[in-house]
């Protein structure tokens, strides 16, 4: 399992290394030069070659790849264009906050997902099960950026009342405080993402439950609920789990709606001012850590098979 | 009356009625609250390292210039009376190129360091002057400085090359804030929110990227009894529905940096929030269609006022804008009244505003388009909806004559740093930047080579024109260059100008004293705020 683990977790150096030349490059093919922007929109500065050799970018790109990724592995992320500021200080303060919502909106997916997910296989075909698969198709359809914008729209109309947005409290003012400015965000995030998961946990739940051992173990008038949870479950989650994981994205991504709309200072509204004024570094830097974090989710997924399954772990020994 | 004369006179008077707690006695203010105000997030926090609005708005509640303009719920939002601020009074040398202004005694600083609470002197003014001559991107807009004096302490004496008539009036632009050289030698420049310090009515107490920044009442600031509000809250909130719920819910008190509100938000604010004033205002920018006038076809003068004549604008202020708005709203925007000159005064050109798809269609044979045309037209849909409806309104005006015009939806990236300044196929529709000074909308919009001459115009008759009402320091005599201008625009119409809605704004009832202003010196319009109940 050791040695898994230590092969997967070598093969994310070089995944991270394509991942950097492509974030590299993809920031620079975006319509619209940083310089020509800083002197033509802001007049941010007199001569447009004086301003590309202040700013580092009158080398050549290689040159100020291997700068950058020389940096990286130094912990330097790069400063903002803009303001000076080194990346990685504004990423410290914002991060958590977009960790914090990605969080909670998987909690909050899973603890939709899971229950009516093997209440659904468990009584297939039934009114529950039919309530259950359009409530999955209904949140699946439903864009989180509507929902949220009802939550917040709706209320403030009929009862002139609004969620509490613009005075943003840090961890340090106490963790209930914190958490329950995610609960609404979290909550528009994880319902629309819960969709999959419930209809993957339903499916896998009814393979599951045919496997002649479910049978063995009813036969052996083991109690329905210890046969679901602990026989069948169990392995009906490894594609769970992998659907999980290959959600990540969507949760970062959808993190940026968020918000935008709830207000909260994540990463997500910084790479959009970023992106918006061609901030190369901290575009950069954004995009890496978030492809860092989905590489390293992967990671954790498929080294869960071999907790998951004894068998995985057993062919990796 | 001599130009020197008025200028001490009306910044004194002005001074007297703008902002005074006398004023604000007779109207019973309130001290105290905390004011919660929707705002944006500057990029940067140097008023010279940048022209964005968004950081000249923040940089007003701490930085202030030698003079401003009038504000409160008396004055209208385009009354540009000039008011001593950090300066008593102008005196202007009968060539007009020498200015020397005398400075409020008294003013200190920031408490903290470096400042320490030190006096404001002359030499402040000469630093933060040859820094933004050299560093600005506003920096035409102070005019060819030849040179400052600091005779006194409390005495700035500027020498120009030439007379340039904007001069003064541009001072009280809070790109103009006076600068600290301290804060500059501490910190490497002022693009930090730390180097934000300077003698205004508020400092800044707190700012959290991407959330807010708290502006609390400077206790040392020089005029004794403002601001009202012990605080203001800058809210970085984005997202416009957000901001209009928590508006909706007395959450924030100013739902957005002008208090502007969507208009067809308008019906549903009187259902949901019937106390809530609604303010129908004047706004300064112009929107225009803008040609490439340096080629064919719109190097043809016929083609142009064939556009212009396709447009009915009273009838799209009456149905459109439901008649909050104004028809002729371009080149000089009809809210500055001072400088505009009405449709009847413009000559042959009042002709070309009228609405005539017989003659427009008789123009564009003549041009050689028989048939119509068919014309790319770029801009940016991320103005809104409303700006979307409106180019609708005139595709649909210009169809009517036989001209498709065909829209091409940009990337605000390459719109701002392309269509913006010139640089499109055919033409370009779209909103200008706000100017409080009139040549802003002439020297900008048609100066051979200037950033923002987006039609291309290259006329040398106007040239003139237009560098002679810079050095014109006499009102009277520039107001005559200027109608000039306005009928010689009006005839070659090298600019087709759309009619203009009116803003409309709305705050909480418990806000008083509060006028919507174009202008982006927001310190100054709320320190004169007062907050009445909760």
């Amino acid at each position: 399992m050791a040695r898994y683990g230590l092969k997967r977790l070598l093969l994310v150096v070089p995944t991270l290394l394509l991942v950097s030349l492509f974030v590299f490059a993809i920031v620079r093919a975006i319509p619209g030069d940083v310089v020509d922007m800083m002197l033509e929109q802001f007049q941010y500065g007199k001569s447009a070659d004086e301003l590309r050799a202040r700013l580092g970018l009158d080398r050549p790109l290689a040159a100020q790849y291997v700068t950058w990724v020389s940096g990286v592995f130094r912990g330097d992320l790069g400063q903002s264009l803009w303001t000076n500021r080194p990346a990685s200080r504004d990423i410290a303060e914002r991060f958590p906050v977009t960790l914090t919502l990605s969080l909670l909106s998987i909690v909050v997916s899973l603890a939709i997902a899971l229950p009516v997910g093997i209440v659904a296989a468990v009584r297939q075909d039934s009114a529950t099960d039919l309530a259950s698969r359009s409530l999955a198709v209904g949140a699946l359809s439903v864009p989180n950026f509507w929902l949220a914008t009802l939550i917040i729209v709706f209320p403030s109309f009929y009862f002139h009342w609004a969620p509490p947005i613009g005075n943003f409290r840090r961890i340090g003012a106490g963790t209930v405080v914190y958490l329950s400015q995610f609960l609404l965000p979290a909550l528009c995030l994880g319902i629309t993402q819960a969709g999959v998961i419930m209809r993957m946990t339903r499916a896998m739940m009814l393979e599951v439950l045919r496997q002649d051992y479910v049978r063995t173990a009813r036969a052996k008038g083991l109690a329905d609920r210890v046969v679901v949870l602990r026989h069948a479950l169990r392995n009906a989650l490894i594609p769970i789990v992998t659907v999980i994981g290959s959600q990540m994205p969507f949760y970062f991504g959808g993190s940026i709606v968020m918000e935008h709309i709830f207000g909260l200072p994540g990463v997500g509204s910084f790479v959009l001012e970023a992106i918006s004024r061609r901030d190369y570094p901290v575009i950069q830097a954004v995009n890496l850590l978030v492809a860092g974090l989905v590489v390293l989710s992967n990671l954790l997924v498929d080294l869960s098979y071999g907790a998951l399954d004894p068998r995985v772990r057993e062919d990796e020994t | 009356m001599k130009r020197r004369e008025f200028i001490r006179l009306t910044t004194a008077g002005a001074g007297a009625l703008a902002a005074t707690p006398t004023l604000a006695r007779a109207q019973a203010p309130k001290r105290g609250g905390v004011l919660k105000h929707i705002g944006l997030e500057p990029p940067s926090w140097d008023i010279h390292g940048t022209v964005s609005y968004q950081t000249q708005l923040v940089s007003s509640f701490v930085r202030r210039t030698l003079f401003k303009f009038v504000n409160g719920a008396k004055h209208g939002p385009s009354d540009f009376t000039l008011a001593p601020d950090l300066a008593l009074k102008a005196d202007i040398s009968p060539d007009g190129r020498a200015y020397t202004i005398k400075l409020r005694p008294g003013v200190r600083w920031d408490a903290r360091p470096p400042l320490n609470g030190r006096e404001f002197v002359a030499a402040d003014v000469k630093y933060t002057m040859e820094r933004a001559a050299k560093k600005s991107g506003y920096a035409s807009l102070l005019g060819r400085i030849e040179g400052i004096e600091t005779p006194d302490k409390l005495t700035v004496r500027v020498h120009l090359a030439d007379a340039f008539a904007p001069f003064l009036h541009n001072l009280a632009e809070p790109w103009n804030g006076i600068l600290p050289r301290e804060v500059e030698d501490k910190f490497g420049d002022f693009k930090s929110a730390d180097s934000l310090v300077g003698l205004g009515p508020f400092v800044l107490e707190k700012y959290e990227p991407g959330v807010k920044a708290v502006f609390a009442r400077n206790p040392h600031y020089y005029q004794k009894g403002l601001p009202y509000v012990d605080q203001v809250e800058w809210l970085f909130v984005k997202g416009r529905a957000t901001q209009l719920s928590l508006f909706r819910a007395g959450q924030v008190d100013v739902p957005f940096y002008d208090a502007r509100i969507p208009r067809a938000e308008i019906p549903s604010f009187k259902q949901s929030n019937p106390t809530y004033p609604i303010v129908f205002w004047d706004w300064l920018a112009v929107r225009s269609l803008a040609m490439r006038t340096d080629k064919a076809p719109f190097s043809d003068v016929r083609v142009r006022r064939a556009f212009s004549l396709a447009i009915d604008r009273k009838k799209w202020v009456a149905q459109y804008l439901d008649g909050q708005g104004y028809p002729d709203h371009g080149p000089v925007p009809a809210t500055m009244p001072e400088w505009k000159l009405p449709t009847k005064d413009l000559g042959e050109g009042a002709r070309w505003l009228g609405h005539d798809p017989a003659l427009a269609k008789k123009l564009l044979a003549e041009a050689g388009f028989p048939n119509g045309m068919k014309v790319k037209c770029t801009h940016w849909p991320g103005y809104g909806p409303e700006y979307v409806e409106e180019l609708e309104l005139l595709t649909y005006s210009l169809k009517q004559i036989g001209v498709e015009l065909s829209i091409v939806n940009e990337e605000y990236g390459n719109y701002i740093r392309g269509s913006f300044l010139g640089k499109y196929d055919e033409t370009t529709w779209g909103p200008s930047s706000i100017f409080t000074e009139v040549d802003g909308y002439l020297y900008n919009f048609y100066r051979t080579g200037q950033p923002n001459n987006r039609s291309h115009v290259s006329d040398t008759q106007l040239d003139v024109m237009l560098d002679a009402q810079r050095r014109y320091t006499a009102r009277s005599s520039r107001k005559k260059v200027i109608d000039d201008i306005q009928r010689v625009l009006a005839d070659r119409m090298y600019y087709v100008y759309t009619p203009y809605p009116k803003n409309v704004s709305s705050w909480t009832p418990r806000v008083k004293n509060y006028g919507p202003k174009n202008s982006f010196d927001r310190g100054a319009q709320l320190e004169v705020v007062w907050l009445d109940g909760k």
